[in-house]
């Protein structure tokens, strides 16, 4: 279950919204409490444990995983220094060879604007779908889920043969450029993420499009002026979740781009260990620390809204 | 008035953009893609001109990107899954032919020798040719042969290659990749013949025995009068077996019989399927039950540090999952990982079968359980508590309003998202692939492993398959999952609206 599956586990029926619960009565706050802060002791080494490991692999310059141990006789930050391109490991792990800051460039580069392209696209859809009676409105919207359950992976064959005609025509647009990579990513703009926001649309009450329409709004100001700023938040979960669901992309960036200066990181991180194996683990642990900080780090500073988005899609429909 | 201008500003950019595309369509002569492109431009014209078509016009951008990359891609998907698609079925017909009558050649009796040159030109491979007899200068493709200009020779009386053209190095010449592209070389000249590669600096003329006529539609091999017959995409050779490489054909529903009744094809497939039913069960059951119990536990008031806590338990889901995966294949890795040494152990965590499947579980629990435990944390939170405290005052104890209150309406809220966990497990690649890669290996099958799921099964059918990639057959099989997918979430959608309904 990874990150991705926020955004794939929306489909969701609609079901009753519950008011927030007020401050629990004084009575639930007696008893004995001792035994939760150890359960509590117990979760937290299950969850951070394995990343505590991570961090003492990155930081030791032998590279495998066998040599860890808690002490920090081999502590060093050679592995970092390895990924900025200030030394080289050995003769065949030079930077030339493994170059992180590209791929960490790349990475950042496409999945910030496959993930805003896909929102933008996402929010226009989910505008007509909340706001317009249109001719097959449910029906268009239940195919969209359905859609979303078809194996992805396996139309890659099909991708790959369009892309390589499409790249003929339009060089920039082909197998091995980011413009071909990004749009294949938008393929699916239109699937969940369109209605996530469909249901968060639904929630903003249509009185204050209405007011708007009497004062002789048009559809165009109403979604400019009062349904975007106040769906900002939610927007800003959504193209979240869709960021990291593009930076976790593994298979369809290793079929389109495969010169090692052009990878992202999900595919250009695995050369150091599929390679020779357990040899470079030291690298790689490093190089994955660098790449889940920003996202740690936005998950962190939007945990509310993260957590109000989840909770807004899985109440309305 | 800002509109109006966006608008035509906006339509013009479309126009100018479809302009110059079909520029270029038309230059390279491609008229089925000149013809979608302006069907693509007049539709987005008229649904913005157009004051009907009102929500077409915020639909638009994303049909066209869905039509694109998505349905276009299943479509081809279904249609490849009723074809014999697969590594020997790769070309068209056209392409089959050519490659039959280029392997049944003979060298020409009074033929030269000329003397070559092997160049290449990026990908495409070319020699420059010397005609004995005439002293003049030839560039020769699998395409085209044609005169060049008598050029400047060497020291050692190599000419210099054409502009554009690059001769090998002697390291390149001795690759296995260009050395195949040299002997599969063959050089159509006018007569029907063919120049065909001897060593690095001599070739030869070739002529086939094959021709085919296109009148009566058959290849006839001359020497013999032996029709080829066609079976199934291929042509036979006269000794009976089928000559490679075929082309793609219509096998109708051979693919799904074969899933059904092929033991070869099937045994995997039951296994693999059962296997996958029960690892996106267990999933979801495994996270689901230590989210909520966690949930359940520390969102107590009595507790403090709550939001340092969820903060804390939130990491193992903020971590990009890929990244996650390879490293837990490497922390339980049998001789040298984490784990085994931490506790002294020596579990064969991705080695043996069952161990193997422990791991993709314990690793998805970790992965997964702070996604649930975020999930019932809101769902609890969002319950009245005026519901626990008149049960209690009606004298309930803690245990009933657990069971009667609180877990009813837990369910209703988070059941879809189950749905959608269950399916997305269903589908996880990636949970597998980074994880055990399939393996450990089964005697059963020599593709699927003991932790394959379908998805995976089936990429690897597509294009890891050692013996040639069976594309056909994987279709069939992802046709298969996503109606399996796709009835299984139908299936709980209806039966969730059903409890909810109750509650």
């Amino acid at each position: 279950m990874t990150t991705q599956e926020t955004v794939n586990s929306m489909e969701i029926a609609p079901t009753r919204r519950a008011k927030k619960a007020p401050k629990a009565s004084y009575k639930a706050q007696q008893g004995k409490v001792w035994w939760r802060y150890i359960v509590a002791a117990i979760a937290v080494a299950f969850a951070i444990l394995p990343v505590v490991y991570v961090v003492l692999a990155a930081c030791n310059p032998s590279g495998t995983l066998s040599t860890l141990n808690l002490s920090m006789k081999d502590f060093g930050l050679d592995n970092f220094r390895f990924l900025l391109g200030k030394h080289d490991l050995s003769q065949d792990v030079t930077y030339a060879n493994y170059p992180y800051l590209h791929w960490y460039r790349n990475s950042l580069m496409v999945s910030s604007v496959a993930a805003i392209m896909q929102v933008t696209v996402a929010t226009l859809a989910a505008y007509a779908f909340s706001r317009i009676n249109f001719k097959g409105r449910r029906s268009s919207l239940g195919g969209l889920l359905l859609l979303q359950m078809f194996p992805q992976i396996l139309s890659f064959i099909a991708l790959f043969l369009m892309m390589q005609k499409i790249g003929m025509v339009f060089p920039m647009l082909g197998t091995g450029t980011y413009g071909g990579l990004i749009l294949i990513y938008l393929g699916g703009a239109m699937g969940y993420n369109t209605y996530l926001l469909k249901g968060f649309f639904d929630t903003i009450p249509r009185e204050l499009d209405e007011a708007a329409i009497v004062d002789g709004a048009s559809s165009n100001q109403v979604f400019f002026k009062i349904i975007l700023p106040l769906a900002a938040p939610m927007l800003a979960v959504v193209m979240l979740l869709s960021f990291i669901g593009l930076m976790n992309d593994f298979v369809l960036a290793s079929i389109f781009l495969t010169k090692s200066d052009q990878m992202t990181l999900a595919v250009g991180l695995r050369a150091f260990i599929s390679g020779r194996y357990a040899s470079n683990w030291g690298v790689f642990a490093a190089g994955a620390l660098f790449a889940a900080l920003p996202v740690v780090i936005l998950f962190q500073v939007l945990q509310r809204y993260i957590v109000e988005g989840l909770s807004a899609g899985s109440v309305k429909g | 008035m800002v509109g109006i201008v966006f608008r035509i500003f906006f339509l013009g950019l479309v126009d100018s953009l479809g302009f110059w595309a079909g520029s270029h369509l038309l230059v390279s002569r491609n008229w089925l893609g000149l013809f979608w492109l302006a069907a693509v431009t007049a539709i987005i014209n008229f649904v913005y001109i157009s004051k009907k078509a009102k929500a077409s016009k915020w639909l638009l951008p994303g049909t066209i990107l869905l039509v694109l990359f998505q349905l276009y891609p299943i479509a081809f998907t279904a249609s490849a899954a009723f074809s014999n698609y697969s590594t020997d079925h790769f070309v068209t017909r056209a392409e089959a032919i050519d490659g039959v009558v280029q392997s049944y050649v003979q060298q020409v009796p009074d033929s030269p020798q000329y003397a070559i040159l092997p160049v290449h030109n990026g990908p495409t491979v070319g020699i420059v040719i010397n005609d004995p007899n005439t002293k003049k200068y030839y560039l020769g493709t699998s395409t085209d042969f044609k005169l060049i200009p008598t050029p400047a020779l060497d020291a050692n009386g190599i000419p210099t290659p054409p502009a554009g053209w690059k001769q090998y190095s002697d390291n390149e010449l001795n690759s296995d990749a260009v050395i195949a592209k040299l002997q599969n070389l063959a050089v159509p000249m006018a007569a029907g013949s063919y120049i065909k590669v001897n060593d690095f600096t001599t070739a030869f003329e070739y002529t086939s025995t094959v021709i085919y006529d296109a009148k009566k539609g058959h290849l006839i091999d001359t020497s013999t009068n032996y029709i080829f017959p066609e079976r199934q995409g291929n042509f036979i050779a006269q000794d009976g077996t089928a000559i490679t490489p075929g082309w793609r054909v219509n096998v109708g529903f051979k693919n799904f019989h074969s899933v059904i009744t092929d033991p070869v094809v099937r045994g995997p497939f039951v296994r693999v399927a059962i296997w996958t039913f029960i690892f996106a069960g267990l999933s979801v059951l495994t996270t689901f039950l230590l989210g909520l119990t966690l949930a359940l536990i520390l969102n107590h008031p009595g507790v403090k540090g709550r939001k340092l806590l969820r903060s804390t338990l939130i990491i193992p889901y903020a971590m990009p999952g890929f990244l996650s995966l390879l490293i837990w294949a490497g922390f339980l890795n049998d001789d040298f990982g984490v784990v085994n040494n931490l506790f002294g152990t020596h579990i064969p965590w991705l080695t043996d079968p069952y161990w193997a499947k422990v791991s993709t579980l314990l690793v998805n629990l970790w992965l997964g359980f702070p996604y649930m435990f975020l999930i019932c944390t809101g769902a609890i939170q969002s319950i009245p508590a005026e519901l626990a405290e008149a049960a209690q005052v009606d004298g309930a104890k803690p245990r009933q309003v657990l069971t009667k209150i609180k877990m009813p309406l837990l369910l209703v809220t988070v059941s879809p998202l189950l749905i959608g966990s269950f399916a997305y497990n269903f589908n996880n690649f990636g949970g597998i692939y980074l994880l055990t890669g399939g393996g450990p290996a089964v005697k059963d099958s020599q593709i699927a492993g003991a932790t394959d799921i379908l998805i995976s099964y089936t990429y690897k059918l597509a294009i890891e398959a050692g013996h040639g990639n069976d594309y056909g057959l994987a279709c069939a099989i992802s046709i298969l999952i996503f109606f399996i997918v796709a009835g299984v979430s139908a299936l709980s959608f209806t039966r969730t609206r059903a409890l909810e309904n109750l509650s």
